[in-house]
Formats: C-alpha cells, sequence, structure tokens
C-alpha cells in the first residue's frame, strides 16, 4: 500500500515542455556539450511558452560535466534555487534525475527545473558513459567496456534463465522500425531486417552489433514544475505519478558479485513500490520507453518489471509484433530508442516518455495514459519513472 | 558437413594471391574491398601486422568450417619481422571476401593497470597475484568472504579486514567473448574468452579472468569446472591469473578456426 507521502508525491509535479538538440555522429558536433545542453533548455522552454530566464533548478545525472550553476549562469537565468546531480550509475541515474527534479518542484524547493544532459566526445571523451566504473580488476583480465560486463549477464539469461535470443532482437527490430518515422532518429532510412542483426559482426557475445547503442553527441531536456502551476504553461502536461531509484542488496560496488545476477538491478521491493506509489501496476502501463544500452539488459529489465514473462515464454511479449505501435500490445521505444533514434546517455528517452502524454511523439501510441520511462539496466544505480495524461489514475 | 571443393581452393588461391599483391602494393582500396563489407574496420583494427609491410606471401590454402576456405599469409615487415595471419574466406555474391582474420600463433591480451596502479584496497590481490596465488578479501572478525573490495565488512561492520589465500578451482558462472578490439593495446589478440568464475572454497565469490584455450578454440558452458594458473608479464616479474577448463589440454596454438562465426 501507498503511503500518505507516496499518495501526496502522486501527480504532484508534471512535465510541461521538452527540448532536443540533433543528434550527431558522436565527435562531430558544431556546438560545445555545454552549448547542447543550453540549446535543449531553450527550446523545452519554447515548448512550455515560458522564458528561459524563469528556469529555477537544474538537474542531471552521470557525471555530466555541465554543472548546473554553469548551465544556469549560460542562460542568463534570474535566479537558480536549486540544482543537483545523480550520483553514479550512468544511464541508471536518467529516470532519477527526473524524480529528484519532481522531488523538489512538490516541496516548493524549486518552480521550473530543467533536467538535461549533454555529451560531446570532445568535451566528455569516448566511453563517457561508463567513466570511474570499469578499475584493474575488470582492465587486467580484458575487460573495458559496458558491453562486455552487459555481455556476460546477458549469457547468463540466456544459457541458464533459458531467455530465447529472440527477446532480444525484438527490442532492436522494434526500436528501428518506430525510427523509420522519425526524422531525426540516426537509422532513419535504414531499416534493420531479421537477417541483417543475425549476421552482424560480434561485438562481445552473445552481443552483435545491433544489440548495442552507439554514442552520439547532442543533449536534451524536459521542464519539471509543481502540478498547481501547469496552467501558467503551453499544451498538455505529463503528469509524474511516482518514481524510484536505488540499488538492491549486494548490488553495486559487487564487481560482478551482484546476488541477482541476471536480473537488471529493478529488484522486487523496489518495483512494487513503484506500482503502490503510483497507484498502477504493468497491465495500466500503455507504453514503454526502454534503456537499452544493450538489448540483453534491456529484456532483464521487462522481466524485473512484470512486464515480460521470465525464462522461455519471454518471447510471448518479447516479439516484434507485440512491440511496435502498429497493433501491438505494448509499444516499446517508439522514437528508435538508444539503439536506433540515437544515445545521449537515454535523456532522449525521457523526452518521448512525455511526449506519449503530452503528443509530438513520431509514433503516437492512441489513447495512451500510463507511459513508463525505465533507465538505465544493469547499471550500480537503476530508477524509473511513471507519467500519466491525469495526476491521479 | 559441407566441405570447400578443389575448385573453392583454386578460387580462393586466386583471391589470396591477387589479395597479397594488394597489400604490398599498398593499394588500401583494394585490400580493403576484399573484406566483407561491413567487417573490414573490424577485422582491420584486429590485426597486430608489420607497417609498412614490404612483403606478403600465401603460404596454404584449405578448407574451413562449412562453407569457408581459409588461408595462410606472412606479412613481413621492413625490419625483417614477419606476423602469420589466418584469413577465413566466404563465398559472397559471386565470388570470395574475407569474413574472419586471426594473428597466429593467437595470444591473450596483456593486463592493462590505469595510471597510478590499482587502489590500496585492492593490494593484498594484487601482491599476492604476483607471486602467483590466489587472495580475496575476508573479514577477519566473522570469516565472511567479500568481493569486489570493501572497506569495512558488509555483515558485521567490522574494520578489520585481509586478504586470504583460496584455492584457483572454480565453476563458470558466465562468460563472453569478446571479438571487437575495443581497446589498440587489443590488436592481434582478439578474440578472447573472459570467464567469471564463482570459487566454492570462498564462499561462492566470483573471480574474472582470460579463460584459456583461447580463442576459437573453446566454447565454455556455464558450470564447466576451470583450475587457475599464473602466467608472467611485462618484464616477466609480475604474474596475471588465467582459467583454464579443467583436463583439457592447454592449446591449441589456435591454428585451426573452430566452427563458431566468431568473427
Ligand atoms: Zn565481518
Amino acid at each position: 500500500m501507498a503511503s500518505d507521502r507516496e499518495r501526496r508525491f502522486r501527480g504532484a509535479a508534471a512535465v510541461v515542455g521538452v527540448g532536443e538538440t540533433e543528434l550527431y555522429r558522436r565527435g562531430t558536433s558544431p556546438y560545445s556539450a555545454m552549448q547542447l545542453a543550453a540549446m535543449a533548455v531553450l527550446r523545452a522552454c519554447e515548448d512550455a511558452d515560458v522564458s528561459s530566464t524563469a528556469v529555477d533548478g537544474f538537474a542531471s545525472y552521470a557525471h555530466d560535466s555541465n554543472e548546473g550553476l554553469r548551465v544556469g549562469a549560460n542562460l542568463g537565468v534570474d535566479e537558480i534555487r536549486w540544482s543537483t546531480l545523480v550520483f553514479g550509475g550512468g544511464g541508471g541515474g536518467v529516470a532519477a534525475a527526473v524524480n529528484a527534479a519532481a522531488a523538489a518542484v512538490a516541496t516548493g524547493q524549486a518552480d521550473c527545473v530543467a533536467v538535461y544532459r549533454a555529451i560531446t566526445q570532445a568535451d566528455d571523451g569516448r566511453g563517457s558513459y561508463v567513466t570511474h566504473h570499469l578499475g584493474p580488476l575488470y582492465t587486467a583480465h580484458g575487460l573495458f567496456t559496458a558491453a562486455q560486463i552487459c555481455a556476460l549477464r546477458t549469457q547468463r539469461m540466456l544459457e541458464l534463465d533459458g531467455v530465447p535470443a529472440e527477446a532480444m532482437e525484438a527490442v532492436a527490430l522494434a526500436g528501428y522500425h518506430h525510427a523509420q518515422r522519425n526524422p531525426r532518429a540516426v537509422s532513419y532510412g535504414q531499416p534493420l531486417t531479421r537477417r541483417t542483426y543475425g549476421d552482424a559482426r560480434w561485438v562481445s557475445s552473445p552481443l552483435r552489433l545491433f544489440d548495442c547503442s552507439r554514442e552520439n553527441d547532442g543533449a536534451a531536456a524536459v521542464l519539471v514544475v509543481p502540478a498547481e502551476h501547469v496552467d501558467r504553461y503551453r499544451g498538455r502536461p505529463a503528469y509524474i505519478l511516482g518514481g524510484v531509484q536505488g540499488s538492491g542488496p549486494d548490488w553495486s560496488e559487487s564487481l560482478e558479485n551482484e546476488a541477482a545476477y541476471t536480473s537488471a538491478g529493478f529488484h522486487r521491493a523496489m518495483v512494487d513500490r513503484l506500482w503502490d506509489a503510483c497507484g498502477v501496476g504493468p497491465d495500466d502501463v500503455d507504453v514503454v520507453q526502454l534503456y537499452e544500452n544493450f538489448t540483453g539488459p534491456a529484456v532483464a529489465s521487462m522481466i524485473d518489471f512484470g512486464l515480460c514473462e521470465p525464462g522461455p515464454a519471454a518471447v510471448r511479449t518479447m516479439n516484434v509484433d507485440n512491440l511496435v505501435v502498429d497493433g501491438g500490445r505494448l509499444p516499446l521505444n517508439t522514437s528508435g530508442g538508444n539503439l536506433a533514434e540515437g544515445f545521449v546517455h537515454g535523456i532522449n528517452l525521457v523526452v518521448e516518455a512525455v511526449r506519449q502524454i503530452r503528443g509530438g511523439s513520431p509514433n503516437p501510441v492512441a489513447e495512451a495514459d500510463v507511459s513508463l520511462l525505465i533507465g538505465g539496466p544493469a547499471a550500480p544505480l537503476v530508477s524509473a519513472t511513471v507519467f500519466a495524461s491525469a495526476p491521479a489514475t | 558437413m559441407h566441405t570447400a571443393t578443389t575448385t573453392d581452393l583454386d578460387e580462393v588461391r586466386r583471391c589470396a594471391q591477387r589479395h597479397a599483391l594488394s597489400l604490398s602494393a599498398g593499394d588500401r582500396q583494394a585490400v580493403v574491398a576484399d573484406f566483407l563489407p561491413d567487417r573490414w574496420q573490424q577485422i582491420l583494427a584486429s590485426l597486430d601486422l608489420p607497417i609498412p609491410v614490404t612483403d606478403v606471401v600465401v603460404t596454404a590454402v584449405r578448407p574451413g568450417a562449412g562453407f569457408s576456405v581459409e588461408t595462410l599469409l606472412r606479412w613481413t615487415g621492413p625490419d625483417g619481422g614477419a606476423r602469420d595471419v589466418r584469413l577465413r574466406w566466404v563465398p559472397y555474391e559471386g565470388s570470395w571476401r574475407v569474413q574472419q582474420a586471426r594473428n597466429l600463433p593467437a595470444r591473450l591480451p596483456d593486463p592493462v593497470f590505469p595510471e597510478g596502479g590499482y587502489p590500496p584496497v585492492e593490494a593484498g590481490h594484487w601482491v599476492a597475484m604476483n607471486q602467483g596465488e590466489l587472495r580475496v578479501q575476508r573479514c577477519s572478525a566473522c570469516r565472511t568472504w567479500i568481493w569486489g573490495p570493501r572497506h569495512l565488512c558488509p555483515r558485521c561492520r567490522s574494520f578489520e579486514l585481509g586478504y586470504a589465500p583460496v584455492a584457483a578451482e572454480g565453476l563458470i558462472f558466465a562468460w563472453t567473448r569478446t571479438v571487437q578490439p575495443f581497446e589498440p593495446s587489443m590488436a592481434g589478440r582478439v578474440p578472447f574468452v573472459v570467464a567469471l568464475v564463482e570459487l566454492p572454497q570462498a564462499g561462492g565469490v566470483r573471480v574474472a579472468a582470460l579463460l584459456e584455450p583461447t580463442p576459437d578454440a573453446v566454447t565454455p558452458a556455464i558450470g564447466d569446472p576451470v583450475d587457475g594458473h599464473f602466467v608472467p608479464f611485462g618484464a616477466g616479474d609480475r604474474k596475471i591469473l588465467r582459467w583454464r577448463l579443467s583436463g583439457r589440454p592447454g592449446d591449441a596454438d589456435g591454428q585451426t578456426g573452430g566452427d563458431h562465426d566468431g568473427q
């Protein structure tokens, strides 16, 4: 049962504006990461029809090199009342940053918080996604990348839990399918067939090329405001029903010794807490934006959330027909996702989760009322947010 | 099972000889065109080759797994240093293209330590490793095995932690065959298999290390028993743990291609 505090938080904040920059091939942005961050916030303000000087809070995650105070100074805002950076966890922190902003505006710490993430290879270097993670206990043994870590976990999920590899393929195919209607997507005009997916070169087994996201230069931002202020802004608000972040027992700092090794990290108590706090369950979810650093951990997230059967039956849900907006029961990654739209540490998934409620998605789900955002899986920190068309369901 | 015909071998021999000529002539466009179109970047980055190359000769042509044909090439550099490379050719649009390439003999990546070495909390592990012994962290108060290293015991909150020796024997808990050369130092050293191994004699903690034999001769399974041994690296005064499947001979230097398609 949701506590009184959770019920008070339910629908107390909403997103009233979204902004994205172009997605550039990594290393090719003509703008600095700071310029991209500011550009994304300016576009979100334009979407909300509010002056950018009114933004009074800033939140990001994953070692974003563009500190909130500097973003605010560059934008020339009137006042900065609140800012924060979610600790570690890479893309696992994306929904946590939204949740933190919601908590700030719900408790009067700020009135208009920009949640943003901006990356360029020129400013952040290659592999900025796993900075600070892989020490010598990994690199002395050939492990340098998140891809290899996620490959180890995925191999066990396939080999021991019996999850079919087709479930991973479905994540990739659904993203690429949706990206064909999204001119902003890096894979727009490049549909992915099962044959191309299966023939692609290995990265680290069981992950092949199209199981892995590609880094882009870019930025995106959303504006989080108190629910009682939504009439001051243009357009339909996407209410935040609730959110969770965290790390289960024996999860972080575990050097591949996590107790639930094939889980994405969304342990049972965390998932139950999310549904209770939001007053909805997995059957109420109309559309999912699922962080796919790699397809394997993305499937593990779906299993963790009870959105998909564990083990061999996973393909009952995780098949491409079921995951596309055209006739699928659970449309997933409707702008293309990290794999097919582009990868700026998952921030574009937030924008799309909001657009499914607010309007403007390249693949709108008819009458979507509950839009789930699942942050980076298999990271030391994981997080999720539920957006909805109404402050309570 | 399909095996390459004499005609296949003749065709591939001609392709390989033309490839060698293109290489010697430094005709990059022609060289790239001999690879499967989506593979050439990964393959070239994964090879350790003399630069510039002064001579390339085809030293062998033989049937490979399935429809493939394998050729051995010897690359020579200006200093006379030679590298042997095995190319696997597959049928492609009426001709043959290279799907996979390997430096021979197969070598595994050397350990890489960040500048500044290892964090102090890991010292007990690495000092023992250099002496050919596996040690993992253990709480002196409640005897709990702890991995990765912590600053206090998460079970009893004792600050008295030590490193205890443990037999390097265990069971494969997870594994991956890495093909992409993520680091420049991996050139000539991919693919390789990393095994995460559960140690029953240390409370079931899991320790990752490279698995031998490698790279193509083995496809492990979760639950397979492995033994650890310690191989010298660098100037030879340091050692690193490698896992090896129990009861299997130690390589198989990668001469045969195996039939997984680990390009
Ligand atoms: Zn203890």
